[in-house]
């Protein structure tokens, strides 16, 4: 059975965790996403931010190698993304179907799929694995439950423990913070403080660019293309912001300090 | 008492009646089992398709003097990797695509039976089942294949899973995603091929899907969801070929009659998802929210 599964890469700790060149994505033939080129290091904490449509979801599920390029490349620690089972990609929660017969821990549990192997059921390390990942999000005691019996915050930690039970090292998470109240988004942001320590890279897509400016050392601006990628000081300025969300914003005249009103409706209605 | 037990005996003192039973007790927990991944994953309409599209297979089989499972068998597994090789690349909507398939593999079964064989009977069997018309060869086969399909349910169960819940997730644990797929819409196809004489082409997905949507109102983990599905189905196939046997109904339909009775039943009564208590709930928070 084992011949199946690729091989998982060796990782090559002298080169970044990701490495974009040229990259541009399609879907039938729509570009989604144009000549994108970056560089992240190790333990980056990244926002991308962009326009509804502008390419984030395409370039996370690029990024974990689930979908195929048109053409550029993308190395993770050095090789190509699909050997990798170290990019961890939570999805938007209204891409998920809460009504599924499955406990919060099933759900953690299914990420450890590949590494029980076929054929076989999770083992005691398996257990621990899980149950240290609930315990690191503060979900350990609803472990029983199902999992569309939780609020929208305790719903997203779900998601990153199953993250952490993966021995994710990237963690791509797309639009985690929409639709949570102010506690849930602060104790989020506890839990990705804490893996930012541990080293992990993060990827975090939002509409909010506050939170963006407030949260993050390095935000990612695109719309289709790279418009920006930077500290947030050197990428929230006046031409930036016009060239991402042209029309959809409106910059109030109280300079010096900038008032942005962008378009910052609504989640999940980008493609795939 | 002793009444009640004499009315149980009798059926089963005729060979044809035990034999049925037991062809449908294998048919009644395999289907809702693998149906569980089908309503999970939506796949009800593909299940249909595939029912109809073994049609010229059997009708092959039939007039080339084969075992009908075989011929079944091939054109089902056939079916299972060109559908699944469709959903993958198309500029049509998929389900359009299988629409097409399924209609006209369906056309030229019946126009082959029309032409050689005798058609309004062999039709019957085939579109309903003929379960009192079950041999021991028909048996060895049902148990055979069923058993197959369950070890491999059993032992990709966990790679199903992650497939039906999050096929991104399946992507990037790298599982072979491409192939589970197909061997999911293979199985599929074997199953129905099993069920194919107890119940025949045009209810087999009534065994497949309703058992399965029944206990997926009723239980929270998918291990559970599959075990109260088999139960269900079990249950069902046997009552009905009582009823079928006292009744003078024909088998077929009347076990899918008392599955669909019993999902009724669950959908308004269910304490979690049934359409009742729903209701209540509602309306005990609209109350709730009146008093504030």
């Amino acid at each position: 059975m084992e011949q199946f599964l690729t091989a998982p890469a060796e990782h090559d700790h002298a080169s970044s965790p990701i490495e974009v060149e040229h990259l541009t994505v399609s879907y039938n033939g729509h570009q989604a996403l144009h000549d994108v080129s970056f560089t992240i290091e190790q333990a980056q904490r990244i926002a991308v931010v962009g326009p509804n449509g502008s390419g984030k979801t395409t370039l996370f599920k690029a990024l974990a190698g689930t979908i195929d390029p048109e053409s550029g490349e993308i190395r993770v620690f050095g090789h190509g993304p699909c050997g990798h089972v170290c990019i961890a990609y939570v999805p938007q929660r209204n891409q998920i179907d809460w009504d599924f017969p499955a406990s919060v821990a099933d759900v953690v549990m299914m990420s450890r799929a590949r590494k029980i192997g076929f054929a076989r059921w999770p083992r005691r390390n398996d257990w621990n694995a899980v149950q240290e990942a609930l315990e690191r999000v503060d979900m350990a005691r609803l472990s029983k439950r199902q999992i569309g019996e939780l609020s929208g915050g305790q719903q997203q930690r779900v998601f990153l423990a199953r993250a952490l039970a993966q021995e994710a090292e990237i963690i791509l998470l797309d639009e985690p913070l929409t639709g949570l109240d102010t506690p849930s988004q602060q104790s989020m942001f506890r839990i990705l403080d804490e893996l930012h320590q541990d080293r992990i890279t993060i990827m975090v897509s939002t509409h909010d660019l506050n939170m963006a400016a407030d949260r993050f050392d390095t935000v990612m601006l695109i719309n289709r293309s790279l418009v920006a990628f930077g500290p947030p000081e050197e990428v929230f300025t006046r031409p930036y912001l016009m060239k991402a969300y042209g029309d959809h914003l409106r910059i109030l005249p109280d300079e010096p300090t900038l008032t942005i009103v962008a378009d910052t409706c609504c989640e999940g209605d980008e493609p795939a | 008492m002793s009444d009640f037990i004499a009315w149980l005996i009798e059926p089963l003192q005729y060979p044809f009646m035990l034999r049925a039973l037991w062809a449908s007790l294998i048919v009644g927990v395999i289907c809702p089992i693998l149906g569980s991944y089908i309503v999970l994953r939506g796949m009800a309409f593909v299940g249909d398709a595939l029912a109809h599209i073994i049609l010229p297979g059997v009708v092959v089989a039939h007039l080339l003097g084969w075992p009908l499972a075989l011929g079944a068998l091939i054109a089902g597994v056939l079916a299972a990797l060109g559908i699944a090789a469709i959903s993958r690349r198309t500029v049509i909507r998929e389900d359009t695509v299988v629409g097409v398939i399924f209609a006209g593999a369906f056309a030229l079964g019946i126009a082959l039976l029309s032409l050689y064989g005798n058609y309004a009977v062999d039709l019957t069997h085939i579109l309903f089942g003929n379960m009192l018309g079950v041999s021991v060869a028909d048996l060895w086969l049902t148990g055979g294949l069923g058993l197959v399909a369950l070890i491999t349910i059993v032992v990709f169960y966990k790679e199903f899973l992650v497939l039906s819940f999050d096929p991104v997730l399946a992507a990037t644990l790298r599982l072979p995603v491409n192939w589970l797929q197909n061997l999911l819409y293979v199985l599929t196809a074997i199953v129905i091929v099993v069920s194919i004489q107890v119940v025949g082409v045009a209810l087999v997905l009534a065994m497949l899907v309703t058992p399965a949507a029944t206990a997926y109102l009723l239980t929270r983990r998918l291990w559970a969801m599959m075990m109260l599905a088999a139960a269900i189905g079990a249950l069902s196939t046997i009552v009905g070929l009582y009823v079928s046997f006292y009744l003078n109904i024909a088998s077929g339909p009347a076990v899918v009659l008392i599955e669909t009775g019993i999902f009724g039943l669950v959908f308004l009564f269910s304490p979690y998802r049934g359409i009742l208590w729903r209701w209540l709930r509602n309306r005990r928070k609209a109350q709730l929210s009146s008093y504030d």
